[in-house]
């Protein structure tokens, strides 16, 4: 039975966590003066013209009304205008990076998943052998190697030298969401999925491969041997299910360090998506930007966390939820 | 059974005054032995004295192995004359250790990496602190004979510049850990000991903290410190009087703001499941004070997986660091870091024959988390072979 007040307990403490991320997120923009309004008009505009402008950001004000203000157009969804692109809404601007940044970050899941599960399970089946040794290594390898360094290798490797993959892609963001589009532009951007998927990769493959060591141990495993099943029944109907509780409850986890490896990234490739705007935006102190990405974001990973936990109690009925 | 416990008093008096004196000299042959390399490091291994590059480098091993047998002896030396029976967890804890491959090729690079970026400036064989302009000829050569890795784009030797890099990732991930865990440290044993609302409420930081990648996070420090005169001004000030350069120092405080959260939580839910048992209610009652009962019962019991948690971080604020530095964010561009040569070798990515400036300094970045990483898991499998591994 999934729990009400649990639930509602779980809503409001993320409520209160996007309030300190907004909180932060202020305090970090807006502490620093670094005239907005002076840089979009360029050094030689009239202080009348800067003012003018400051008074429509509404940055003339005191700080603490500034901080009210923008917590509140926030939750009325009038996110106002970037500071850096003028005349162009916050919200559109979003709405044109976001559909590319989570493409690929759905593809990277979609690519770690796929490859950690049976290599961690193999290696905790077979363990000290030498496919256990090699996935410690892989693993090992994948969360060392740094991102973008990788980014750069499979540029340089792939792209350049083999010639296998194209590296600057110019693909209209609504055909990557449309139905064949989804599966067809995984090539044009095979490159960065590999790089943010390998790190995850290996984060996903130790902890299969130590959650099945775990839970191979346990005495059901016995019964069910004892019971006279087939070892595959056994190692994929009774191990496996329970060995990637700690697999799938990380998701949340995981896309919170794609958006982290989005920044460097996309900087490697070239491409638009929303680690590359918050970069920019950081530099040319686009306040709005800033805090609007912050906030969806992190509204984003404790959502997707919150489902994951409640489909669980649903799923698992052992699982109790408090 | 310990020899001398068979000793008469009066024989055990003699033993003890002879170990007395014994141990005076032990003491004082370690401090002119140290003073001795500190000394001769200055004198024997400039630039100045020694030419060729492979003499250096011969000249400064045979110098470290030199040095070696001397603390080795002197370390036999004390362990005979403190015999002392008993079961010794460190020779397990080594035994363990040894076991474990993986664990020993990490440490014999961690080691390596150490050694290289103290004795850069002697090892380099171009003093790249240091630009002559008679390097723009070399600009961009691929690797050959004089240049083991070639050159950059200004000419100046890509090997020296790798081994300087060194320095600056070790500072950081080293120097990072250190401060976040002392943090964590005390902040752990705050929240968990007094619980209430001071747990709460660094619970709380806790959870938003967690709710930023941390490599935005540290961006978003970075912006905010870079673009504020007064606050710039102010931390650029402290890093001046500490003698390291301003923007490099903001980067360092950026990341040591939050590097405290992983030890935090360990310390924290350790304190929580050690503060129930029932030798801190005898220590109680004998009555030890809090600060007694902190330090030494309860840190003492909760500092095997900090240490492993550390080591694993080292390697994460080397990468850190280094997407900043890559993004023009982090250590000044006159100060050699791996960063900065790969953001330079990102911009010729696409051309194959300036490979050299990707491949190496790469290289260099990743052999070093690789090592500081499995010598995290190796000293977690030999200090706790119970713990559990698949945390994050």
């Amino acid at each position: 039975m999934v729990n009400k007040e649990y639930i509602l307990k779980r809503l409001g403490l993320a409520v209160l966590v996007m309030f300190g991320v907004y909180t932060i997120g202020f305090t970090l923009t807006f502490v620093a003066p670094g005239n907005p309004a002076q840089a979009a008009l360029g050094q030689k505009a009239n202080k009348e013209a800067v003012e003018a402008l400051e008074e429509q950001w509404g940055l003339n004000e005191p700080l603490p009304v500034q901080y009210k203000n923008y917590l509140i157009n926030f939750i009325n969804l009038d996110w106002g205008e970037s500071f850096r692109y003028r005349g162009e809404s916050v919200t559109g601007i979003l709405a044109s990076r976001y559909p590319k940044t989570m493409y690929y970050a759905v593809w990277s899941l979609v690519f770690a998943i796929v490859m950690s599960i049976p290599l961690g399970l193999i290696a905790a089946y077979k363990q000290n052998t030498w496919v256990d040794n090699l996935s410690v290594l892989v693993s090992q390898v994948g969360i060392s190697i740094p991102n973008f360094w990788l980014g750069m290798l499979i540029i340089a490797i792939l792209a350049v030298w083999l010639d296998l993959i194209s590296v600057v892609p110019d693909v209209p963001t609504g055909s990557l969401w449309s139905f064949p589009g989804f599966f067809t532009h995984v090539t044009d951007y095979f490159g960065i999925i590999i790089t943010l998927g390998t790190a995850l990769m290996a984060r996903n493959t130790r902890m299969t491969r130590s959650s099945t060591l775990d839970v191979l141990s346990e005495e059901y495993i016995t019964m069910a041997r004892a019971k006279g099943l087939k070892e595959r029944t056994v190692v994929l109907k009774h191990a496996l299910r329970n060995a990637l509780i700690p697999v799938v409850t990380s998701i949340g986890f995981n896309l919170l360090l794609l958006f982290g490896g989005a920044v460097v990234v996309e900087t490697v490739f070239g491409l638009n998506g929303i680690g590359k705007l918050y970069i920019d935006s950081i530099i040319r102190r686009d306040y709005p930007i800033i805090i609007a990405l912050l906030l969806t974001y992190t509204i984003g990973v404790v959502f997707v966390n919150l489902i994951i936990d409640i489909s669980y109690s649903v799923i698992d009925p052992r699982v109790q939820l408090r | 059974m310990p020899k001398y416990e068979r000793l008469s008093p009066e024989e055990l008096e003699v033993y003890e005054e002879f170990k007395r004196k014994e141990n005076q000299k032990i003491g004082a042959v370690f401090l002119v032995v140290v003073f001795v390399f500190i000394l001769t490091k200055w004198f024997l291994l400039t630039r100045g004295n020694i030419d060729s590059i492979l003499l250096r480098y011969i000249g400064v091993g045979a110098y470290l192995l030199f040095f070696y047998f001397f603390l080795k002896n002197i370390y036999r030396w004390y362990s005979d004359v403190n015999y002392r029976y008993r079961a010794n967890p460190i020779k397990r804890f080594f035994n363990r250790f040894y076991k474990n491959k993986l664990a020993v090729f990490g440490l014999f690079v961690a080691i390596t990496i150490i050694i290289l970026a103290v004795f850069a400036p002697m090892l380099a064989p171009y003093n790249v602190d240091n630009y002559q302009s008679s390097w723009t000829k070399f600009s961009m050569i691929p690797p050959t004979k004089r240049h083991v890795f070639g050159a950059t784009n200004a000419g100046a030797d890509l090997f020296s510049l790798c081994l300087y890099g060194a320095r600056i990732a070790l500072t950081f991930g080293i120097g990072v850990t250190a401060i976040g865990v002392s943090i964590g440290i005390v902040l752990g044993l705050i929240a968990g000991y007094y619980g209430g609302w001071i747990d709460r409420f660094l619970q709380y930081l806790n959870d938003v903290v967690m709710a930023f990648p941390f490599l935005v996070l540290v961006i978003t420090v970075m912006g905010a410190l870079l673009a504020n005169p007064a606050l710039r001004e102010s931390v650029t000030q402290i890093g001046n009087f500490l003698n390291v350069p301003g923007k490099l120092f903001i980067a360092f405080v950026a990341l040591s703001l939050f590097g405290w959260t992983g030890a935090y939580r360990l310390i924290r839910g350790k304190v929580f499941s050690v503060r129930e048992e029932e030798y801190i209610d005898a220590a109680k009652s004998l009555g030890a004070s809090n600060r007694v009962i902190m330090t030494k019962h309860i840190l003492r019991n909760s500092l095997t997986p900090v240490i492993v948690q550390a080591s694993i971080s080292v390697g994460g604020y080397i990468i850190t660091a280094a997407s900043l530095t890559f993004l023009g964010l982090g250590a000044n561009p006159s100060i050699p870091s791996w960063g900065r040569l790969l953001s330079q070798g990102n911009a010729y990515v696409t051309q194959l024959r300036y490979f050299h400036l990707t491949l190496f300094p790469g290289l260099f970045l990743t052999m070093t988390v690789l090592a500081f990483t499995t010598l995290g898991d190796g000293l977690r499998d030999a200090l706790d072979p119970t713990m559990r591994r698949n945390d994050q």
